[in-house]
């Protein structure tokens, strides 16, 4: 008897998730969609429900559906902005008031020691912001957006809310503090 | 584009070449990213990558297929195709994967024979 409760019971869920498998894969989509560049949100957004229509089966949909939200960051860097941009376009979505969010980030990652190349990269900050549109940022000469870059390699897989988080936490934190320690170095 | 330091050529794996193979087979066909995918068996999160790259480059162009998402009920498909510039560079590529293998250096044994 338990053992038909058991059967009746899994079957019952397999149904109901294989019917839920459609829409949570367009929610995948959809959120995948969101990383991206803003240039491409629509456009991949469409195209990508076109591809989910076309994908037989449910549980295919819900593979495809992973599959590209796996690969959003590759995507996001193979995009037209991105090429244009020296600074991931998922970082660039994010920080709003840039330059003290790229010096957070960077002093952020100095303290936690996982910048390893900081005083290579500042180096070669001046010539980098030569050959960008980007004006020398006030006040901190010699750091600039290509450490973020570096900063971020290794963080492609970071959520827009944990970086976020992250700057709200260093904000709170007197972010000044670690801004006057790096600019010491 | 007004890139100083982009090579002319994009970034190629053996995935690469796949999709531009199936273009080369259709030169004159539009396809989907569904068509794509069941034609060269790439996933879709390797397949979008790979189409992004070449359009950007100019190799592929894409438009969407023309009709009214309403009438049809369905989202619309984006259609890509193989550009001039693209099917040329793609036959310079797979005549190179396909040239037989021969040592740039001439072995010192051969050589002396």
């Amino acid at each position: 008897m338990v053992n038909f409760l058991l059967g009746l019971l899994g079957k019952l869920l397999a149904a109901e998730l294989s019917a839920r498998c459609p829409e949570i894969a367009q929610k995948i989509i959809s959120s995948a969609a969101k990383r991206l560049p803003h240039s491409l949100q629509h456009r991949m957004l469409e195209e990508w429900s076109a591809l989910l229509d076309d994908t037989p089966g449910d549980l295919s949909k819900l593979c495809v559906a992973i599959s590209l939200y796996w690969k959003r960051s590759k995507i996001a860097d193979e995009s037209e902005e991105a090429a244009e941009s020296p600074v991931p376009t998922l970082v660039t979505d994010i920080l709003t008031d840039s330059e003290e969010d790229i010096f957070v980030l960077v002093a952020l990652g100095k303290t936690d020691g996982e910048i390893s190349n900081l005083l290579d990269l500042n180096r070669t900050v001046v010539e980098y912001l030569k050959i960008t549109s980007v004006q020398k940022l006030s006040g901190q000469s010699n750091i600039g957006r290509k450490d973020l870059v570096s900063f971020l390699r290794t963080r492609r897989n970071y959520s827009c809310s944990k970086f976020r988080s992250v700057i709200g936490h260093f904000r709170r934190a007197r972010h000044w503090r670690y801004l006057k320690r790096l600019h010491g170095l | 584009m007004g890139k100083t330091n982009k090579p002319e050529m994009p970034r190629l794996s053996y995935q690469g070449l796949l999709v531009l193979r199936v273009f080369l087979d259709h030169p004159r066909k539009e396809l989907c990213g569904a068509d794509l995918m069941k034609l060269t068996d790439l996933s879709s999160g390797t397949l979008y990558p790979i189409l992004l790259r070449f359009e950007r480059y100019g190799m592929l162009e894409s438009d969407w297929e023309d009709m009214a998402p309403e009438e049809v009920g369905r989202p619309r498909r984006r259609l890509y195709k193989i550009t001039r510039h693209g099917a040329q560079i793609a036959r310079q590529l797979l005549a190179n994967v396909n040239k037989p293998w021969s040592p740039a250096i001439p072995s010192p044994v051969l050589a002396e024979g």
